[in-house]
């Protein structure tokens, strides 16, 4: 599915409902009727042509415009991949975490030692997304908008030119590492090795949602590495030759 | 003794009759039977040789799905029916993907791979997924944090040797991290949960 501006946005949630928490991220909340996805984003003062190619994007990965959304100001990338990390971070993880430790609570007798090792596996993930996503809120955002500033504002000096030689964004892309690794890991650890539990409604919803989040994760880290740093390298170029 | 059996699993009544219609033209499948959900083909008795399932008829996360399906019937050969582009982790699990907008010239032939291929054409099913005697040393020792380094020297192999086999076990198990190591060594014996992290 190709999604347009004249498609109604409850026909593109219909066509995949992994779709909704990127609504979210354009704080485009349910109960939009029949609207089309132009009048919503108006509507919301959400950037039309910045909304449809995340949407495309996610729905095909092979559908990657890396020219088209590169085009679209650093800032609301920057925007949008910070909602992505609050997504994760205050909801998502969360939301595992609590049903691991039901899981656990409801474990019988001699599967709760395996379980906990699921538990501690989960915690250490967690930590480590977190400073992942908090090495890139610290270093590399403020680094990004910083340069967008001085390019749109024309303010590039050699104090900048300095700062790009010292800071330059490929050292970011060299050690962006893969943070859904350890997702698969997990998936397949109860998939395929875990003991199973008895309330299997439990142990589904868990999959369900380290599914959900490998996929989300997996979008996420294509856009900065697809869209952000691309750009990002064009931009230090244009300063360094500037 | 071969099974010929192909069960198709699809609803809508405009697609049963358009797969019957190709089914008829490729002359391959023998005996086809329609299901309208998988469910119905879960039971015991129920082992197909071919199955064509429709990807909205198959319950998310279709991973999870595909792996059921070849856990109790290993030898089935599964085609998935889809509509957008079909997600690469579930591509090891089937045996063939048709896409709804697929050419007629296209569809025909995805059906005749289908049903003729002997080889899987994703992932060589022969393939031994257990652990060889080696490789669980290796997993050991991973999971107790040892560096490729100290593995080589402790089992008398070659750095090189180490890697190759951390590749196979990570292929075998599907588990690609050393923390996701180390929770199956636990949960298998390997090593004692008081060893991980030490
Ligand atoms: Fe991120
Ligand atoms: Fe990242």
């Amino acid at each position: 599915m190709l999604v347009t501006e004249s498609t109604k946005l409850a026909d593109v949630i219909h066509h995949n409902y992994l779709l909704l928490p990127i609504l979210n991220r354009f704080n485009i909340q349910l109960g939009f009727g029949n609207k089309t996805v132009k009048e919503i984003c108006s509507e919301q003062g959400v950037h039309l042509q910045f909304f449809l190619e995340i949407v495309n994007s996610f729905l095909d990965n092979d559908y990657f415009p890396e020219t088209e959304l590169q085009s679209f100001p650093l800032k609301y990338i920057i925007d949008y991949i910070k909602r992505s990390h609050v997504f994760y971070v205050e909801f998502k993880v969360p939301q595992i975490e609590k049903l691991i430790a039901e899981l656990l609570e409801k474990a019988s007798v001699e599967n709760r030692q395996s379980y906990k090792l699921i538990q501690n596996f989960f915690i250490e993930y967690k930590a480590e997304l977190i400073e992942h996503i908090d090495k890139e809120e610290d270093n590399i955002h403020p680094y990004v908008l910083k340069l967008d500033e001085a390019i749109q504002n024309n303010k590039v000096d050699s104090e900048l030119r300095a700062l790009v030689k010292k800071e330059s964004i490929t050292l970011y892309a060299d050690d962006h590492d893969n943070i859904e690794d350890k997702l698969f890991d997990l998936k397949n650890l109860m998939i395929k090795y875990l003991p199973p539990t008895e309330d299997y409604s439990l142990s589904n919803a868990i999959l369900y949602e380290l599914f959900r989040l490998e996929r989300d994760l997996g979008d996420h880290s294509r856009i900065e590495e697809k869209v952000l740093i691309p750009k990002v390298e064009a931009i230090e170029k244009q300063i360094l030759g500037a | 003794m071969k099974k010929t059996t192909t069960i198709v699993i699809v609803e809508n009544a405009f697609r049963k009759s358009a797969i019957k219609q190709f089914l008829f033209e490729t002359k391959i499948a023998q005996t086809i039977e329609f299901k309208s959900s998988l469910l119905e083909c879960m039971s015991g008795t129920c082992q197909p040789a071919f199955l064509i399932i429709d990807s909205e008829l198959l319950p998310e996360p279709h991973q999870v799905s595909l792996d059921k399906i070849k856990q109790k019937n290993s030898d089935c050969k599964i085609l998935l029916l889809h509509h957008g582009a079909v997600d690469t982790h579930i591509l090891p699990y089937i045996d063939g993907h048709i896409q709804f907008f697929d050419s007629e010239e296209e569809i025909l032939h995805s059906f005749r791979t289908f049903f003729t291929d002997e080889k899987h054409p994703f992932v060589n099913k022969m393939v031994d997924n257990t652990l060889s005697e080696r490789e669980l040393e290796v997993v050991k020792l991973v999971a107790l944090g040892k560096t490729n380094k100290e593995i080589s020297d402790a089992l008398y192999i070659s750095a090189h040797t180490v890697v190759s086999h951390r590749k196979n076990i990570t292929n075998k198990l599907g588990i690609k991290t050393i923390a996701g190591l180390a929770v199956y060594a636990v949960l298998n014996g390997l090593i004692d949960p008081e060893e991980v992290n030490k």
